[in-house]
This record gives C-alpha cells, structure tokens and sequence, in this order.
C-alpha cells in the first residue's frame, strides 16, 4: 500500500521515459505475433539501447544485425504462398517500423518519427487482434497514451494526472456509445485478418462413432454459444445435429455411401431463428438445431439436413441460423438404414421377434421399442464394465446394462432394424436449460451427444433418444460424478455468467454491424416502447457518465480542520446565517450562538486550539468531527420534525 | 454547478487554434477510419470515437483551465523611449483547481508558468520597449496553453488599460561632466576654506574640479557663506541640439538630479518646472509630453 501511495506520488517524469512507456505498451501485441528472430534482434537492440556509453559504432552493428535477422524473418519462417499479401505487407511494416524505433533509441535523440511511433505501432496491432482481450487492451493503451500526453504538461502528481485523464474519459463515454450506435456502417464483407487463431486447439467432432468400453471423461470446454431469438424453447427442442451415421462397420459407426436422393424436409413449423458462435474445431461440421432449413452462405445443407461449412473453422465463426422444430423429413433411398447383422445380436433378434411380428404401425412399434428398452433396466454411466464388445447388442441390453449414450443409440438403431424400422444414428450436442441464461446457450464438449432417428412412414425421420430409457445413473449414484459437480457448480455458474457477458461484449460490440445497426433503427421507428427505452438509456447514460464526472472532480481536502469547518458552515448557512470574508470565525460563531441558541463555543474552543497548535491533534480534530456530527444530526432530526 | 451563462462566457473568452498535432491527429482519425470502414472492424472504430471525443472533451478542460485565469498590473518602472523597461503583473487563478501550463505573452516575449494553485496568484516580470516619448497604453497581454492535450491552443486576450507616459530616452552629457566644463554658476563664492567630502544635499558648485581631476575624488568646497537661495537652473531655449536631443539631456539630468537629491527647475518655454514643487515623475511627464 505505501508503494501505491508513493507511486501515486511522484510527479512528472522526462518526455524521454514518458515516451518509452508508450513505445513499450505499443509493442506488447507485436510480441504475440512476432517471429523469434525478431524477437530476438529486439532483446540485442535492448542491451544496446541500456549500455550506458554509446557509439557510433554501435548503431552500425545494431544496424547491420537487424537487416539480418529480419530478412531472415521474412525470407525464411515465411512461405509466401501461405500468406495474402496483406498480411505479409503488415508484417513487414511493423517489423521495420520496429527497427526504425531502435535506431532512433539509440541515438538518445527524441524526434517527431518517434514521438508518433507508439500511435503507429498500435495501428498496425490492429491487424492482428481482434476479441475482447485486445478491445480491453486498445482501450487501455489509449487512456495511458493519453495520461502521458497531458502529464508532459501538467507539472502535477500521478494521481491528479490519473483524476484528470479519468474525467476526460468519462465524458467521451456517452459521445462514445452515441457514435458507434449510429455511425453509418457499410456491409463489406469482413475481412479474415489475424495471425493468430484463439487458443482453442480442440479435436473437435469427428463424424463418426465408436462404440468403446473406455471411460469417457468430461470436457467443459465450449463448443459454442447459442443466442435465440425465443426464450421459449423446451429442454426437448436442444438438440444440435451434426452427423448422420448409417452403417456400422465392426465397433464404428460411419456415413456410408449415400444415394444422391436428398431428404426432403417439408411442413416446417415453430421456426426459430438463432445466432451461432462456433468455436474453432479444425473440422467442417456446424451445428445447427434439429432441424435447419436453410444454408448459409460458404455453408453447404447437406441431404441429410447436417450442415458443414465450406473451408474448416480454425477461428471463431458466427453464423445465424434457422431450424424448424416442427417437421416432417422423408427419405427416398433407405437401402442401408435397414442394414443389420442378426447372427451378431441373436438374442436380442429373439426377444424381439414378438414385437416385429406385430401388425401394428412402425410408430407404435418404436414406443414399444423404447419400452422394451426400460423394461431392461439399463443404467446410464460414463465408466461402461462388463460389455463384450463382439457381441456388444446382446451385452448391453442382457448381460452388462450398463453404458452411455453411444451405446443407448447403438443398440437401439440396431434393434429398430431388426423390428424392419429403418434407422440412423445422429451425432451431435445436447445442451440443457442449466447452461442456460435468458436466450443465451452455452454448449460444451460434455453435452456430446447420439440419438437415433427412425423412419417411421407418413412421418418420416422422428427423433427417439433412448439414453433416456436408462433407469438410473451409477455415477451419480456412486457420488463420484456428484461430488465434482457439486464443486464445481458455483464456478459452472460464474462461468456461465462470465461466457454470458463476454458474449454480449461478442456480439454487440465485435459484431456489431449494418444489419444489427438497420434493426435497431427499424425498431426505434416502429416501435414507441423501444424508442423511449433507448432514450431513457441514453439520458441515464449521460446522468451517471456526469456524477462520475463530478464524483472525480470533486478536489481532495487537503485542509482537514477546514474541511470540517466548512461542514459546519454549511449546516449554518442552512440557517442563513453566512461567515463574511473579513469575519473571523471566533466572532462568528459567537454571533450564531446567540442568534440560533445552538452551543458553538466548544466548537470555537477546539477549532482554535487546531488552528494554532504546533503539533498534530488527532484526538482535538476527532472531538471535532464528533461535535459537528452531532449538530448536524440535531440538524436533521429537527428539519424531520 | 455552472450556469448556462458562465458557459457561453467561457465560450466567448477562450479562443481556440488548431496546432500541428492537430494535422496528426486528424490523420490518426482517417487512418483509423480507412481501417475500420472498409470492413467493419469495431475494435478500430471505437479508438476512432474515443479520439474525437476525448479531443472535444480535452477541449472543453483546456478553456476551463484558461478561462479563470486573471492578470492584473502589479506595478511598472519608468518608461524611455527606446530602452526596455519593466512591468510586473499579477496573474491569478481564480478556480478551484489549479491551472496547468499557462503562458504569458506580451510584445514577443513569452514567459511560462507550469502551474498555478488554486486561488493563488503569482508575479510575472514583462519587458517592453517603446519606441517613442509620450503617452502609450501598454498592450494587451495574451495568455495561452496547450493544456491538456496539445492539438489544439486556448487563449485569450486580456486588456491592460493602462495608458503610460514615455519619458524621453535619458541620453547626452552626465551632469557632473557638465559642469567640470562649465562652472560659471550661480551661487559661486570664490573664497573656501578647505576642503570636505561631498555629501548628499552639497551645492553642486561647490565641488573642488581639482580633487576630482587628481585624485579622482568628489570634494566639495568649503565655503565661508553660502548663498541658500541657489539651485540649478536648466534653460530649454539656451540648450544645444535639436528638441529631442533636449529633451533627452534634460530627462538625464532630471533622474541625476533626483539620484543626488539636488534642486532644480527648468524653463521649458512657457512652463517652468522647479522640483521643489513638482514631483520627479511630473516633470519628466511634462518633458514627454513637450
């Protein structure tokens, strides 16, 4: 706290440090992207720049050592061929401009070039970053770039440098938010600038399944966040598709050759529309909620209704999406929906050979599918034992019962062959409400997920997700699930506020565009309510953005005994009676006594004996603070009455 | 809280100029916008605003700043013609909050103040030269800042309204000189009995050249009688030069005069001007203005 306090203290450095700050913050994001022999010409070019006697000498071998490395940079570590020329061209740019600066450092002398460099290099970040770290950053360098201009001209303090920047800030704020709400925004596409993907370097999805006995351990990682436009979506609605799985091949679930007949998706209803934020898989898949109806653009809606992206996402990608949640989806070609390998599943042929021999409709076979399926007493874990896998139908639904979603959707899709109901296994996510704040979805890697779908005739393709067959869960039942969840649910949840915050700062500021801009202008003008609410922000923005000002502006009492005063002189005034300039306060007070029948004279008595005192009185100006007090209350216990 | 009226008298006080970081400010501006417009880069944007609005922000604290600063005329010297002469002024601040990075100017010099307190006042020396005798008002005294940010300069003029009086440039022949040349004086007794220190208040005439000439020590003579009603005479018509040459030796000779305390009147055509009547200042005044 003292080092804050001293810290806070000191006042104006040399325009030389001043400028190094800012060259130094400037620099920070170019560190990220830089190549190592770059970064390696700046720690040389830093011993230089520190030695305490320099040379000519010197700048020729920095000089020379800099050419060096950076047409090493960009003559080696760089493939042209895998890079636009823009990015090369900014790349470049800034690894002279950087060479530039070190040169200039060098000769200890302080020029325009430098002083517009750090502004330069900033400039140049922008290329590279573009999320809410580097928003959170831009904003903080310009508020030191701005402190360090104004204390090069105010021979003050930091703190009353940081109290001065701090106002100016505040009240750009509302010309700030004015602007970028109605500053007109033209629909260029935008441009895939950055270097640098998010950190996130999951597998993803792989479009394919297996079924395993392994244990399956849970990822929190999001997949992505999901925006409805309808709150009003049930937890049975949150399935995400992404792969449609027909044959199995051994223990693994594939696509298998497909006919060129797409599905047909026809009598769409409770269509919702939603905005997506895919986070980098390296792979195609975008997964859209049962069932999308359209594609986007460099999106392709394949002809099982899954839809996969044009080039794979590396970075995060936003899309806005539409799905019917009411639908009716035929397929032509079933040829190997109904592909099944009876000898594999004898038993389970056998328990099912009354069902199928039932001449009753597919849909009512399903249901009694799915009872057969609880009547089995099947538990849900993640940790499956006991399962043969060369037999693997039979093992679970007859000997193990035990397993997760991968083997619910196996054994089920097989089962429903085997009753001549054509079946596939969707892969995908489903989320639940937990994950959910208002319209916004979180999505996780644990929300993985297979179901199956059944063609059941006039119906078409219907969802049936038999993990919900299972009787019970073992690991919650064996508490080894419950207690980590239980851990880490108040984190889940601050987490979820967290993803929740960071992505409306996403989507409202990053993204912020032409069509959001023409759909907030189309609501202001068709809709009262929400014009006056805009309004209303607007001036309440203006209003707090002004009692910060002048919460902030407010001058530190420096005089403590006058501070207190001047509280005790403002109570008076409330009585109009009002100490002149050429007053003093003894006379004062004496006169306020006998005109307001109030005790004053202890006040006097302690006041001049502060005043006057050669030496601190902590206890005097205490007594003080405590009189005051105690007027003041009197004070407003009497304008209560 | 400020009234609406204070404001606009702010507004008509403080004058604002564009300086040359306004030129790089305005390229920063179109820079960012080139970057962001063309495809919607937000992050860019919103540096964009952030400048214009703290650059109109840094506007309005930069007039506040200047706009309680005061300057009053604290005291002058004496005013010749041609020599550079000394004004104090008095320059205050009359805010709440200090004011930063005030500059003074006044006849092309400027001089500096880095910060003043609030409710404090500090003295600040101007130089100024005149040119010619008579009467002058002293120029209006600009005061500016580039406080907070440098793009722009706030200032403003504050008149002085302070009409001077230029002496003439104190030039020609010291007195002392003078009358080493020409003794012929009045009031003069030929019979002295030693010699003494000159002292303050001494007859001019009684000074011993000799004492003076050898030893380079000013004596005075010291006379028997003294005739009390003797003092300097200084005649305009009689005096060598043109009328500014003069006037110049006789403004010399008046300040010499007053250095040594001797009496003295001058018969400037019609007026006269006898020092024990008039101030020093009066009759300079009344040579200025001949």
């Amino acid at each position: 706290m003292k080092s804050l306090k001293q810290l806070l203290n000191i006042k104006a450095p040399s325009s030389s440090r001043l400028l190094d700050i800012a060259i130094i913050l400037s620099i920070i994001p170019h560190l990220f992207v830089m190549k190592s022999f770059m970064i390696l010409y700046m720690l040389i070019a830093l011993i230089f720049i520190l030695k305490k006697e320099k040379s000519d000498r010197d700048k020729y071998i920095l000089m020379a050592i800099g050419f060096i490395l950076i047409a090493v940079t960009f003559f080696n570590d760089y493939n042209f061929s895998s890079f636009s020329r823009i990015q090369f061209f900014v790349s470049l740019v800034s690894s002279l401009l950087i060479y530039a600066i070190t040169l200039q450092k060098l000769t200890q002398e302080i020029n325009i070039y430098l002083k517009i460099s750090p502004a330069l290099l900033m400039l140049l970040s922008f290329f590279f970053f573009e999320s809410i770290s580097m928003l959170v950053y831009s904003i903080f360098v310009l508020f030191v770039f701005v402190l360090l201009t104004v204390w090069s001209r105010m021979d003050a303090k930091l703190i009353d440098v940081l109290k001065l920047t701090s106002q100016l800030f505040v009240l750009s704020l509302p010309a700030v938010v004015i602007l970028f709400l109605v500053f007109p925004r033209i629909s260029f596409e935008k441009a895939d600038f950055g270097f640098k993907a998010d950190s996130y370097s999951s597998s993803g999805y792989e479009g394919k399944m297996v079924v395993s006995s392994k244990e399956i351990r849970l990822s929190n990682k999001p997949v992505m966040e999901v925006l409805f436009k309808d709150a009003n979506i049930s937890e049975n609605n949150l399935y995400f598709r992404a792969s449609t799985l027909y044959t199995q091949d051994g223990l693994e679930w594939k696509r298998g050759l497909r006919s060129k007949k797409a599905d047909n998706l026809v009598e769409k209803k409770n269509i919702i529309n939603y905005d997506i934020t895919l986070y980098p898989h390296g792979d195609k898949w975008i997964y859209s909620l049962d069932m999308p109806t359209y594609a986007l653009k460099k999106t392709k809606l394949n002809d099982d209704y899954t839809l996969t992206s044009e080039k794979p996402i590396y970075e995060k990608k936003r899309y806005k999406l539409q799905s019917a949640l009411s639908y009716k989806l035929y397929s032509k070609d079933l040829s190997n929906a109904l592909e099944v390998d009876i000898q594999k599943s004898k038993r389970t042929y056998k328990a099912l050979k009354g069902l199928k021999a039932l001449h009753v409709k597919d849909a009512t076979k399903a249901m009694l599918l799915l009872k057969f399926f609880k009547d089995q007493n099947l538990s849900y874990t993640l940790k499956p034992k006991g399962t043969n896998l060369e037999d693997f139908t039979d093992s679970f639904l007859f000997e193990s019962k035990n397993g997760y979603c991968v083997h619910f959707a196996s054994a089920f899709a097989q089962s429903a062959r085997m009753l001549g109901i054509a079946s596939r296994v969707v892969t995908g996510f489903k989320s639940g409400k937990e994950n959910m704040i208002q319209n916004y979805l979180l999505v996780k890697r644990s929300d993985a997920h297979a179901w199956v779908e059944l063609y059941l005739g006039d119906d078409g393709w219907v969802r049936f997700d038999p993990t919900t067959t299972a009787s019970q869960n073992l690991d919650i039942l064996q508490n080894t699930q419950n207690q980590a969840a239980s851990q880490n649910t108040v984190f889940e949840r601050i987490n979820l506020n967290f993803m929740y915050v960071k992505y409306i700062i996403d989507s409202w500021i990053l993204d912020y565009n032409r069509l959001k801009q023409m759909a907030i202008l189309d609501k202001l003008l068709n809709d009262t309510l929400y014009l006056l609410k805009f309004i209303f922000s607007i001036l309440a923005l203006i209003l707090v953005t002004f009692l910060i000002y002048i919460n902030i502006k407010s001058p530190e009492c420096k005089d403590e005994l006058m501070c207190e005063m001047n509280k005790l002189l403002k109570i008076l005034k409330g009585y109009n009676v009002v100490k002149n300039d050429n007053e003093t306060m003894e006379v004062f007070l004496k006169e306020a006594e006998i005109k307001l029948n109030i005790p004053l004279l202890e006040i006097s008595e302690i006041y001049h004996t502060l005043k006057y005192a050669k030496s601190d009185k902590p206890l005097e100006l205490k007594r003080l603070v405590y009189k005051i007090t105690m007027l003041k209350n009197r004070d407003v216990a009497i304008s209560k009455v | 809280m400020k009234s609406f009226k204070t404001y606009i008298s702010i507004l008509k006080s403080v004058k604002n100029r564009a300086t040359k970081f306004f030129v790089f400010l305005v390229i920063a501006i179109v820079s960012l916008f080139l970057q962001a417009y063309m495809h919607n880069y937000n992050i860019v944007f919103l540096m964009m605003f952030f400048l214009v609005a703290i650059a109109g922000a840094s506007s309005i604290f930069g007039m506040l700043n200047l706009y309680y600063v005061q300057v009053k005329l604290l005291s002058y010297a004496r005013f010749f013609a041609g020599t550079v002469s000394t004004y104090k002024i008095l320059v205050t601040n009359e805010s709440d909050n200090p004011a930063y990075d005030i500059s003074i100017t006044s006849n092309e010099q400027t001089q500096h103040i880095k910060a003043i307190e609030p409710h404090y006042a500090q003295t600040i020396s101007l130089e100024v030269k005149f040119n010619k005798r008579g009467e002058e008002e002293l120029q209006k005294i600009k005061i500016h800042s580039l406080f907070p940010l440098p793009h722009e300069l706030k200032y403003k003029y504050i008149e002085m309204d302070k009409k001077v009086v230029v002496y003439a440039k104190p030039s020609g022949m010291p007195l002392l000189k003078f009358y080493s040349k020409n003794n012929s004086i009045n009031g003069e007794i030929d019979e002295f009995e030693g010699i003494k220190k000159f002292s303050q208040g001494d007859n001019l005439s009684y000074i011993h050249w000799a004492s003076l000439a050898k030893n380079d020590s000013l004596m005075s003579k010291n006379f028997i009688y003294e005739d009390e009603t003797k003092k300097l005479r200084f005649n305009f018509k009689t005096m060598s030069g043109d009328d500014e040459d003069k006037l110049s030796q006789l403004t010399l000779w008046v300040i010499e005069c007053e250095e040594h305390s001797f009496d003295f009147s001058i018969d400037l055509e019609s007026t006269i001007l006898d020092s024990k009547k008039m101030s020093t200042n009066e009759i300079l005044e009344a040579i200025a203005k001949y």
